[in-house]
């Protein structure tokens, strides 16, 4: 049994769970061979096996495979982990399962992050402006919410809400501004793309993005604490403001990774952890490791629809949504009320 | 364990709700509060574990003074059961009352063999061991009340505080969940401390009564001397008489 303190028997069996954390794995395998250029799980492992023993193999396979659908497909299962992640924590504090990571106007500021660096930085430093807004708006969120030291979650929602609109606007003044060339740059980016995936990016955002999922899973537990009411998880003796801080801090560390390096990406913080829910338990315990690798998965998959059903790149936020809404439809359908009251 | 307080002074904002609130209990017994609706008796309550911080005043358990403990000792020894509870997620019932085991968990630990086994103990002692599996979320009212006097349980306090434990419930139901109450004081030798609306629950199960009116302590003692016509009238403005019958006193309105 992988969660000893759980009921046990309602709760997955060990290797029903081991499958379903190893499936992005399995799942990112079988992806390099999908795209233009169709490479079977034979042909893969032979370059593989040939990369480690130091032979010789095709070049140009070796170049698709390692250089431009590896990091690609690792950035899709990071950020597809990254986000459904956050979402499952947010919706675990806010005490309610409708709750996804952009809650607090992150998407709406690193849009606007990024279309200042595109507008007039001709897309130099987008990257860290759209990381740098995401955090400023949470930050202004929680800041506006604090009335006497503590900080309310319907004041949270009601700033998150106000700071959205407001950056929402100041990008819609710099579309407006700028030549449609610009404008057409920045709606691309808001759609969400990996196409611009590097080792050399993800070597740079991997480091705090996994210090960040590895402290959520170690807090796991706790969380369940904290979906209780305010007075309730104070009287179990939980430092309520600091551990939500906490929380909150390491979910929108998350989220504004994830807005800084491909876009926004709608419907995964969203659904995935919902699925979960509906589908295994709202343990948070089970919560958080099944978003992540049912997250990254998702992702995964939802990527290699993007770029291989037609000659040409569809965006990634209409594929997530595309496929998001009629499961969740079907999941509503069928057993919501058990999660929705 | 005794419970000392001394000038307690509480309340919301600017707002004094209660004031000036001194009593001595000796412990090992079933204390209820009584009082008309916003009198400040779940202010007191929360006072008494310190979810709400008072303005003034001083809380001894035995010899600590709750000031100077950690919020995770104070959940230790006192477990609080809320008035109102809206579970926002369908935890199953032993899931439910694990949580009760955080004070005894930092804030990167999950509850081990040892909690799951408290836990389900726990839920044995309030009778209620075979919904361990069931979502707490399709549960009855008087059962969710019996599943969240467990979460409190599995903490092992010393002294448990219940925000009118009986609201919502009905006449069955609520002398279950006091019956099962007045057992396990006995049975474990903690303390209960209840907000209650009916004199005549006080008059069944109470060791020891405290009436409060605006704000203020009006009497302290067993229940067969604090609940009189005088007092009744003093605390909620109206007349009643006292009868006998088969060694109970009780309460009616004529």
């Amino acid at each position: 049994m992988a969660f000893p303190s759980l009921a046990g028997k309602r709760v997955l069996k060990g290797s029903a769970l081991f499958f379903l954390l190893l499936s992005p794995f399995l799942l990112a395998f079988l992806s390099v061979g999908i795209g233009y250029l169709r490479i079977s799980p034979g042909e893969i492992f032979s370059v593989f096996l040939a990369k480690l023993t130091g032979q010789p193999t095709d070049r140009s396979l070796e170049a698709v495979i390692f250089q431009i659908r590896m990091p690609r497909i690792v950035l899709a299962g990071m950020v597809g982990a990254a986000l459904a992640t956050a979402g499952a924590v947010l919706q675990a504090m806010f005490r309610n399962p409708l709750v996804e990571p952009y809650l607090l106007g992150i998407s709406s500021a690193a849009a606007f992050g990024a279309s200042l660096a595109l507008a007039f930085a001709g897309g130099f430093l987008l990257q860290p402006l759209a990381f740098l807004f995401g955090l400023l708006s949470v930050y202004l969120a929680y800041t506006l919410a604090r009335v006497r030291g503590e900080v309310p979650i319907i004041n949270l929602v009601l700033a998150g809400v106000i700071l959205s609109a407001l950056f929402m606007a100041l990008t819609s003044l710099v579309k407006y501004l700028v030549d449609p060339h610009v404008l057409a740059g920045i709606v691309y980016w808001m759609m969400g793309s990996f196409s611009g995936a590097s080792w050399k990016g993800i070597g740079q955002v991997a480091p705090p993005l996994i210090f960040c999922l590895a402290l959520l899973f170690l807090m796991s537990w706790r969380l369940n604490v904290l979906s209780l009411s305010e007075e309730e998880a104070r009287a179990l003796g939980v430092k309520v403001a600091r551990e939500r801080l906490l929380f909150l801090t390491l979910a929108t560390l998350l989220t504004s990774l994830s807005v800084s390096l491909c876009g926004i990406i709608g419907w995964v913080g969203l659904l995935v952890p919902h699925l979960v829910r509906l589908a295994f338990s709202s343990n948070t315990r089970v919560l958080v490791p099944l978003s992540a690798s049912l997250g990254a998965s998702f992702m995964i998959a939802a990527d290699d629809i993007a770029r291989s059903i037609l000659s040409f790149e569809l965006p990634i936020s209409v594929i997530t949504t595309v496929m998001g809404a009629p499961l969740f439809i079907a999941l509503m359908r069928r057993g919501a009320s058990r999660v929705w009251r | 364990m005794e419970v000392v307080v001394r000038d307690l002074r509480a309340g919301y904002g600017r707002r004094v709700v209660v004031e000036g609130v001194s009593f001595e209990l000796k412990g090992k017994e079933v204390v209820v509060l009584l009082g008309p609706n916003g009198v400040g008796k779940s202010t007191l309550l929360k006072c008494l574990n310190r979810i709400l911080k008072p303005f003034a005043g001083t809380v001894y358990l035995g010899r600590e003074d709750l000031q100077t403990l950690e919020e995770r000792e104070v959940a230790k020894r006192m477990g609080y059961v809320p008035q109102e509870h809206q579970p926002p997620f369908p935890y199953t019932a032993l899931e439910f009352v694990l949580l009760g085991r955080a004070p005894h968990l930092g804030p990167f630990s999950s509850p081990g063999r040892k909690d799951v086994e408290m836990a389900l103990e726990a839920l044995r002692l309030v009778g209620m061991e075979h919904l361990a599996e069931r979502p707490y979320t399709e549960t009855s009212g008087g059962e969710r009340r019996l599943i969240l006097i467990a979460r409190a349980l599995a903490a092992e306090p010393q002294i448990l505080l219940l925000d009118e434990p009986t609201a919502h419930l009905d006449f069955k139901n609520t002398h279950l969940v006091l019956g099962m109450l007045r057992g396990l004081v006995k049975k474990k030798g903690i303390s209960a401390f209840l907000s209650l609306h009916d004199p005549n629950l006080a008059l069944r199960y109470a060791d020891t009564v405290l009436v409060l009116n605006s704000g203020k302590i009006l009497a302290c003692g067993a229940p067969e001397e604090v609940i009189n016509e005088e007092t009744i009238e003093a605390a909620y403005g109206m007349k009643v008489k006292m009868g006998r019958f088969d060694g109970f006193s009780f309460v009616f309105v004529e």
